[in-house]
């Protein structure tokens, strides 16, 4: 029979006899702080076993004689991987030391290699898709059929494709490659040949309802700016369409007409019509498109109802 | 200037981007039951520490560029939520990112003021913070049509669902009824000096098993 009251003569709690509940030394309580979690916000478990954890913890380094017992700072530092709950680096109180950073070299790293892909990136686009912003530079995105001017009917390789504007100036000329480079292109200079001879003024009409010549739709104001259409009708198809006007007084508008109006225009010279679908992203653009390409239709009818009668 | 201007605030937007996901997906996989005994807390905490904060910075970057870059939009549009007469929704979810991005930032910077309760539901703000950016970046973007932003943002997508499919796996595996888990792994060996780190944030199993409970692990086998 045991007498708890007596000590137990031994010579180290592992030589103890069967049944002698070992004397366990103090243990320091855990510190309430220790239990919020602030990272994941969730309290440690209250149960004894998680009690008996931190016990465990307080007693080995209450045994090593490790710095401050709930908040020290440096573990991290001398190399004692996790011995914080939660990784905090806060500093004991009434410490003027600055926080250390464990991840000094990685958050350094990062910093710079964020600086540097700002910086890079935006040079890159510069190089790119540099177009500028002033509407006196802005200069018309056209596009045309690729089949030959003399060909009625032929449909089937409607592409848009670069071509310089009769009266474009040589920066505008340049700035008019620039700006449909993301569209479909054929052979500049044989687009260009085709746009300046499919530029007819004569007056037959085909069984299409359109004469043939050059119309200039009415212009649509938007929010961002006026769109005016102009189309070429040769065999009583729509050959050719030039957009005079778009708005270009921001570089928002500038980069997304340059995106729009080159898909507006292919989705024009494949239907023959003005009914094209809306671009993503470019709804006001669209819109003013159609009204000003409907008002150059209108007056193509018109003139091959006037010829007729 | 406000070309100059017109490319920061878009090439700032991208790295901002970048460095919201990174600091997210940094802060999920650190702090789940997923990661393994030996990766070091402190170091990632303060990885997503810097890289939380860089995000905050370059997204102010990004707006400060943005009223410069001459967008056809103003400070109002910019900065109140619903102002914007066009691309109502792209600027709102901007503005309303950027809101999130801050208190979550301030909440634990420099110091943490809230109760726990409350600064894990502020905390929790960066997640839709991080999804109104990534809309607002596809909506907005300049560049979101563009082969390498597509292939990006897959990129960010998958480098943001898979450590928060995990951390909800560990919440889900957390609420299960006891009785229906698997049996307990032994713990460290005795001989083990790695420190135990205490909390729900770390896995306690030895063999890196992220679904088993931490319950049934802590005082097995000791």
């Amino acid at each position: 029979m045991n007498d708890s009251s007596r000590p137990h003569p031994r010579t180290s709690p592992w030589s103890a006899p069967d049944g002698f509940r070992p004397h366990l030394p103090p243990t320091t309580p855990a510190p309430a702080t220790r239990r919020d979690d602030p990272v994941t916000g969730t309290g440690i478990s209250a149960g004894s076993a998680a009690d008996e954890r931190l016990a465990r913890l307080a007693a080995r380094r209450a045994a090593n004689g490790a710095p401050g017992t709930t908040n020290g700072r440096g573990s991290a530092s001398s190399g004692t991987p996790g011995a914080r709950t939660n990784g905090s680096t806060r500093p004991t109180a009434g410490s003027s030391a600055k926080r250390s950073h464990p991840a000094g070299r990685a958050r350094a790293s990062a910093l710079a290699l964020s600086v540097t892909t700002t910086v890079g990136l935006a040079a890159y686009l510069h190089e790119t898709g540099s177009v500028s912003a002033s509407s006196a530079d802005t200069a018309v995105i056209s596009g045309s059929l690729t089949a030959d001017t003399t060909a009625a009917a032929d449909t089937a390789g409607a592409t848009a494709s670069t071509a310089a504007a009769s009266s474009a100036s040589a920066t505008a000329a340049t700035t008019a490659e620039t700006t449909a480079a993301t569209a479909a292109t054929t052979a500049a200079t044989t687009a260009s040949t085709e746009t300046t001879a499919a530029t007819k003024t004569t007056t037959a009409v085909d069984a299409s309802g359109l004469a043939d010549g050059t119309y200039v739709g009415d212009t649509s104001t938007n929010k961002w700016g006026p769109v005016q259409v102009q189309i070429t009708v040769s065999g009583g198809e729509i050959t050719s369409v030039d957009v005079l006007q778009y708005p270009a007084d921001d570089h928002k508008s500038v980069s997304i007409n340059q995106r729009a109006l080159p898909t507006l225009i292919s989705s024009t010279l494949s239907v023959q019509s003005a009914d094209v679908d809306t671009v993503s992203g470019a709804t006001y653009t669209s819109e003013s498109y159609r009204e000003s390409l409907q008002t150059a239709i209108d007056e193509a009818r018109a003139a091959a109802t006037a010829t007729a009668g | 200037m406000t070309e100059l201007m017109w490319f920061l605030t878009r090439s700032s937007g991208v790295v901002a981007m970048v460095l919201i996901v990174a600091a997210v997906a940094d802060g999920l996989l650190f702090s789940g039951r997923g990661t393994p005994r030996f990766r070091r807390p402190a170091w990632w905490m303060d990885l997503h520490r810097g890289l939380g904060g860089y995000a905050l910075v370059f997204t102010g970057l990004h707006l400060v560029t943005a009223v410069g870059a001459d967008l056809g939009v103003g400070l109002a549009e910019i900065f109140v939520p619903g102002a914007a007469e066009v691309s109502t929704t792209a600027y709102t979810l901007g503005a309303l990112a950027f809101y999130g991005m801050l208190l979550t930032v301030l909440s634990s910077w420099p110091k943490r003021r809230l109760r726990r309760k409350a600064w894990h539901l502020v905390h929790v703000l960066s997640l839709p913070a991080a999804v109104a950016a990534g809309v607002h970046a596809y909506q907005l973007g300049t560049d979101a049509r563009s082969g390498w932003y597509v292939t990006l943002t897959l990129a960010m997508v998958l480098a943001f669902s898979y450590p928060l499919a995990l951390r909800l796996m560990g919440v889900a595996q957390r609420r299960r009824p006891a009785a229906t888990t698997g049996p307990a792994t032994p713990g460290p060996a005795a001989g083990d000096h790695r420190p135990v780190i205490a909390g729900p944030n770390v896995s306690g199993n030895s063999v890196g098993d992220p679904l088993l409970p931490e319950r049934e692990l802590v005082g097995a086998g000791r």
